[in-house]
């Protein structure tokens, strides 16, 4: 899953360990996130969203669906 | 408002509950193996109802501190780690040399030379099977109780 996590934390000037305070969770967490390795459930994908006082769909970004699926 | 801070004591005497009991045991063995048959279970038994106790606390509080990504990471460690370690265990009792090796090591540690190696051998296959059907049954029985917890009908419908 693509998302803007890291164009949203550059345009607040946040590093990835203050992302994850203010959202509750280790920084290796936001890492992966943001790096599109790990999916963040919908309690935490809402608690990035409040952070950045964004909404969900403006943050993450579905995959494409796999051709013939 | 001040933050609470939690106090790191019972963390620490949980830990201490985990390592003491065990070192107790390998402290006092000289003086253990002069006492009757019944005093050595009961004393043991105690240490090891004490550290299996301690640990299952710190497991707990330690679960209650993982964030989702901490929690994904523990399950795929934990279903790789435990399917590779009873594969190697598996192995090393299937080879001669792995066999070898655990029958040295159970006579030179048990002080009995001439053990039988087939008597070792046959032991530390059932200890082996013993855990693994366990851990099954475990699994199965902690599997389902989760699934009906997780089934339930929620409050207040009717």
């Amino acid at each position: 899953m693509k998302n803007r996590i890291r164009v949203l934390r550059a345009e607040r000037r946040w590093s990835q360990a203050e992302l994850a305070e203010r959202v509750g969770v280790s920084r290796n967490s936001i890492n992966s996130i943001e790096n599109g390795h790990f999916d963040p459930s919908l309690t935490l994908a809402f608690a990035i969203a409040d952070a950045f006082d964004s909404r969900i769909e403006d943050i993450f970004e579905r995959d494409p669906p796999a051709p013939g699926s | 408002m001040a933050p609470v801070r939690k106090s790191r004591l019972p963390l620490l005497a949980l830990i201490a509950l985990c390592i003491l009991p065990g070192l107790s045991v390998f402290a006092s063995l000289p003086w253990l193996k002069q006492q009757s048959d019944g005093t050595i279970y009961l004393l043991t038994g105690l240490a090891a109802v004490l550290t299996i106790a301690a640990s299952l606390a710190l497991a707990i509080l330690h679960d209650r501190k993982l964030d989702e990504w901490e929690r994904s990471n523990s399950r795929f460690s934990s279903f790789w780690g435990d399917a590779v370690g009873t594969s190697l265990v598996a192995l090393l009792l299937a080879v001669p040399p792995g066999r070898d090796w655990i029958v040295s090591v159970v006579s030179s540690w048990s002080g009995t030379p001439d053990a039988g190696s087939k008597v070792i051998i046959i032991a530390v296959v059932f200890g082996f099977i013993a855990t693994v059907m366990a851990r099954a049954v475990c699994m199965t029985a902690f599997s389902l109780g989760w699934s009906f917890w997780k089934l339930r009908t929620p409050r207040g419908a009717a």
